[in-house]
């Protein structure tokens, strides 16, 4: 699993960050960032698929 | 029953709707026509269905923030020189928007707001200390209402001995001045006042680290912001930092009073807290925004014309059974919760993040030293609505 985050949706509400804190971040002004950089481990896919059902800007890009 | 008929006819300062306006949010919902109308208070329109609420609120050139207080104002005029001073970015629509906010958004950060937990964790446990050995509270006046105001002005860099005089006047703008725009105007104009002899202190006074003084050298294009921003987003930061986080405060209080089990799960689980906040901040969003439409237009099938008021009802978006499984219910490990008590768009509330460390501080902190407690009498209990609903007079004992 991958993910990202599309820059032109996210407008910060950092509910990725509350679900799965390991995965997501912010950057200066509250943007989202994802911490991690190629494959997500497995033990957090669970948390970045509620990471992704939890932006209500449905900014999160999830590639299996 | 109710002789208003809620599709043609609601009136969000009714006192039953005010107490509960879930029922009448429904029916308007389930209805054939889920956008209402009402000429009540200059007229509106009513999304309900959360759909609708978020297209909206995504469209910010077709819905647009040159009003965003329910009602419509006093004649500006009137403001004399405080006519050109909004709430920015709140107030502001593109291009302006985006340095308005762009300014801002560092301060509120995670990381930023951050640095606040502990002085609010601190605050939330000297007011208890005032109160605990006597087995009974106000969770509204003497705990909920105590919090925000004294973190927005440390935050802003005012005294916060000054917090009951701050509270009044954003509750002449936020609640009684909703529906009376002399008291608006009046608690407006003290508030700009307030911020414009702030603004004179910081320029002869600079001080390091502080908020106003940051902004005052703020440039923008090689130039500086002029004063109407800066006074403007302290505007902002008072009247949307207090009334609201202290709403959501107190109902999340007044909703743990009635559920004792979820008081225990809490206490039990301190993994829980994250998507417990969230499901708070869904259920008991206290925040409804207005939008101003800006040209005629057939949306969803309602004939709106430009100039048209929109209300931005965000607690009723969150409860709309399409979007939430059993939205009634509070479930707080809820799975999929992508709730819009903050808004969403590029209005997204600025202040977000510091609001839900304040309510999940202040929440921690009541059930370490007080994880027991009911409502002393659950017909006592009162609430403001309108723009922002919450409890206001909410008795506990413990």
């Amino acid at each position: 699993m991958r993910v990202r985050v599309d820059d032109g949706s996210c407008h910060g509400h950092q509910s990725c960050a509350i679900a799965a804190p390991e995965v997501f971040g912010a950057d200066d002004y509250g943007n989202a960032v994802v911490l991690i950089t190629g494959d997500i481990p497995d033990d957090l896919h669970a948390k970045v698929r509620r990471a992704e059902g939890n932006c209500p800007e449905r900014a999160i890009v999830i590639e299996d | 029953m109710t002789a208003i008929d809620p599709l043609r006819d609601y009136d969000i300062f009714d006192l039953g709707f005010v107490r509960d306006p879930f029922a009448t949010m429904d029916e308007i919902r389930e209805s054939g026509c889920p956008i209402a109308h009402s000429d009540r208070w200059g007229g509106s329109w009513f999304p309900t269905r959360y759909d609708d609420v978020v297209a909206m609120a995504q469209e910010h050139d077709l819905f647009t923030s040159r009003e965003i207080i329910v009602v419509p104002p006093a004649d500006p005029s009137n403001e004399g020189p405080y006519a050109d001073v909004a709430a920015p970015p709140i107030t502001s629509d593109p291009p302006e928007h985006h340095w308005h906010r762009r300014l801002i958004l560092p301060f509120f950060s995670p990381q930023s707001v951050a640095t606040f937990e502990q002085g609010t964790r601190d605050l939330c446990n000297r007011l208890i200390d005032g109160f605990i050995e006597s087995g009974e509270a106000d969770a509204a006046a003497d705990y909920a209402q105590q919090i925000p105001v004294r973190v927005i002005a440390t935050m802003l860099g005012v005294p916060t001995d000054m917090s009951d005089t701050f509270t009044g006047w954003v509750r002449g703008v936020l609640e009684t001045g909703l529906t009376n725009p002399e008291v608006r105007l009046e608690a407006r104009l003290n508030i700009l006042r307030y911020f414009e002899a702030q603004l004179a202190d910081r320029k002869a006074n600079p001080r390091e680290d502080d908020l106003i003084t940051t902004l005052l050298h703020a440039e923008v294009d090689g130039e500086r912001v002029p004063d109407s921003y800066v006074i403007g987003v302290c505007n902002l930061m008072l009247v949307a930092g207090v009334d609201t986080t202290w709403s959501a405060i107190g109902a999340s209080l007044w909703h743990l009073a009635q559920h004792p089990e979820h008081c225990r799960q809490l206490v039990d689980d301190p993994d829980l807290w994250g998507s417990a906040i969230e499901e708070l901040l869904r259920a008991y969003a206290p925040v409804t925004m207005a939008r101003i439409v800006d040209r005629d237009i057939e949306f969803q099938g309602c004939p709106m014309h430009a100039g048209d008021r929109v209300l931005m009802s965000f607690p009723a978006a969150n409860r709309d059974p399409r979007q939430f499984e059993n939205p009634d219910e509070v479930i707080l490990d809820r799975e999929r919760n992508r709730h819009v008590a903050f808004g969403a768009g590029i209005h997204r509330c600025a202040g977000s993040n510091l609001a839900r460390l304040e309510l999940r501080v202040a929440l921690q902190t009541w059930l370490s030293r007080i994880p027991e407690f009911r409502l002393a009498d659950p017909d006592s209990v009162t609430w403001a609505g309108g723009q922002v609903r919450g409890p206001r007079q909410c008795k506990v004992t413990f």
